[in-house]
């Protein structure tokens, strides 16, 4: 049993959609719709196409991320090509990710600027080398790219210090010299970081502080 | 790939050259109109005729046609010809056509009467290309439409009737994709296409010779060739009507929504419903159309990726994402 909301775009998608439909589900309490996505580039050019299935939390949605399988094959199964054995594609970041499940997301939205967009840059990849915007390393050091590239951080016990403190909501003097970079302000440094750390969910949050704690520095991050 | 790209050039090219679209005057002068008209006179030899282009014919092999195929002239049905000049009748399935385009009458503020004949008479060529790709013949031109007939005696009836839903349905496209965007972008609002599609069987259609001497021609008398025009006439802008022949032969409920009225009442009790016709999905699912990320149709073989295509065109989508891998952090 979906939720309305859940319905209502579902109908949507599928009305605007027309490769889509509803399929049996593999995982117990998703909704899964099966379908071909079609590259096409800016001058409608076409690049090629997948079969995917897509999973949806039928109770959260729309505060969910949906599970994305490519089933045609077309992706190598190499994690280079962010994909795993069983074909589940690593869209973005979790805490992007999270940041949008927090917020709800529109199946629709979700489909045209995360879903189709992972699939047209395995097609820009193939075609030039390198993905169009860049992509995460793996592992641990995905995360230390995703601080420096998000936050600016790239001292490992900084980027501890602010997670703690989101974690346990520590409260400090907002006009005072900043304890953890040292500037002359926290509320105009630091404290925006941690308010922008609080909106990933805690369970990463504590992932990353036990990663930061656990692995040392490798270096200056390019 | 894009088949109609040769008549929108065309129609873009009249456009951009129109003496009252680039404000030169709004009472023109006679040598400015003779200008003109030559200008259309030779911008008229680009319309594509008798030869495909290479993308007609990658669409034509898509499509099982032969890329050596040519026109059927216009007017009586090959397989009936015979019945020229006689009394004969002759008792055949057939599906009748009608699809126009209909014109705001802005187009006549916003140009001059020659430009609007060429932007006509390109939207009239590329149907004539759709209707004879998909096996279909041309029974009449009329002002902005097309009198068509599909089948005959050695096509499969089922095979017609998808037929004539994909040549209708790929009109529909190149009005409604291909073109509206740039009328709208020149100020012309409400182009756009209207068509309706019947199948008569055996026994509800005749062949026969209407007229006098060299005076007519080989056409049919059935309930189903006049609910055809009917049927275009209710027909949405950019939409498309057909018959519940047409819908039970072909056997894809999903494609067809039932019109709140029927179409025709037989006053014994039947009544003959009409139905709109999904024709973006339809094209979409025989694999003549993809969708773009907003689910925009695009026409084309999607087995073929387009030789033209170029990464700086897909950056800007493509660069939407950025991927991660996580053995320690999968499952979102």
């Amino acid at each position: 049993m979906y939720t309305r909301k859940l319905n209502e775009d579902i109908e949507r998608f599928l009305g605007s959609y027309f490769r889509f439909e509803i399929v049996q589900s593999p995982q117990k309490g998703y909704v899964a719709l099966g379908g071909q996505i079609a590259v096409l580039d800016g001058k409608d050019r076409f690049w090629g196409s997948f079969d995917v299935l897509i999973l949806v939390n039928e109770t959260e949605y729309p505060y969910t991320i949906p599970v994305v399988i490519e089933q045609s094959m077309v992706i190598d199964r190499d994690w280079n090509l962010h994909i795993s054995k069983d074909g589940e594609c690593c869209l973005d970041i979790p805490h992007k990710l999270q940041k949008l499940k927090r917020q709800g997301i529109v199946l629709e939205d979700f489909y045209q600027n995360v879903i189709y967009p992972f699939f047209a840059n395995y097609h820009f990849k193939n075609a030039t080398g390198a993905y169009a915007n860049g992509e995460y390393r793996h592992d641990f050091d995905g995360i230390v790219q995703y601080y420096h590239e998000a936050f600016q951080l790239a001292d490992f016990d900084h980027i501890i210090a602010l997670l703690e403190t989101a974690l346990n909501g520590n409260k400090y003097e907002p006009n005072r010299t900043c304890r953890f970079c040292g500037g002359s302000k926290y509320k105009k440094c630091c404290r925006k970081i941690v308010y922008k750390l609080k909106s990933i969910e805690k369970s990463q949050l504590r992932l990353d502080l036990q990663l930061f704690k656990q692995y040392p520095p490798k270096g200056v991050l390019s | 790939m894009n088949i109609f790209d040769n008549y929108k050039n065309v129609i873009r090219k009249a456009v951009e050259n129109d003496p009252i679209r680039s404000k030169q005057t709004f009472s023109l002068n006679e040598s400015l109109l003779d200008r003109n008209r030559e200008f259309l006179s030779s911008l008229k030899n680009e319309l594509p005729g008798r030869e495909l282009s290479e993308d007609m014919k990658t669409l034509a092999r898509g499509m099982g046609v032969a890329v050596t195929f040519d026109y059927q002239p216009l007017g009586s049905h090959p397989d009936f010809i015979h019945l020229k000049g006689t009394d004969m009748v002759e008792e055949h399935w057939i599906i009748s056509g009608f699809i126009d385009v209909k014109k705001s009458t802005r187009l006549f503020n916003r140009f001059t009467k020659g430009t609007v004949r060429l932007i006509t008479e390109s939207i009239i060529r590329a149907s004539i290309l759709a209707v004879n790709l998909c096996g279909g013949y041309v029974h009449r031109v009329q002002g902005d439409g097309l009198m068509v007939y599909f089948g005959g005696k050695s096509i499969d009836k089922k095979k017609a009737v998808e037929d004539a839903l994909k040549s209708f349905s790929m009109i529909s496209y190149f009005v409604k994709n291909d073109l509206k965007d740039f009328f709208e972008e020149n100020g012309v609002q409400d182009i756009h296409t209207r068509a309706g599609l019947d199948l008569g069987h055996t026994n509800q259609v005749d062949w026969f010779y209407s007229g006098v001497g060299d005076s007519g021609e080989v056409t049919t008398c059935s309930l189903h060739t006049s609910l055809a025009p009917k049927m275009q006439a209710n027909a949405d802008d950019n939409g498309m009507v057909v018959g519940h022949n047409i819908a039970t032969n072909l056997g894809r409920p999903k494609y067809f929504e039932q019109k709140t009225k029927e179409i025709h009442d037989y006053e014994d009790g039947r009544l003959y419903h009409q139905y709109n016709f999904d024709w973006e999905r339809y094209l979409v699912d025989i694999g003549l159309a993809v969708q773009n990320h907003a689910g925009v149709l695009v026409l084309t073989l999607n087995a073929f990726p387009d030789p033209k295509r170029d990464s700086r065109d897909l950056y800007p989508i493509a660069s939407k994402s950025k991927p991660y891998f996580s053995r320690c952090t999968q499952g979102n």
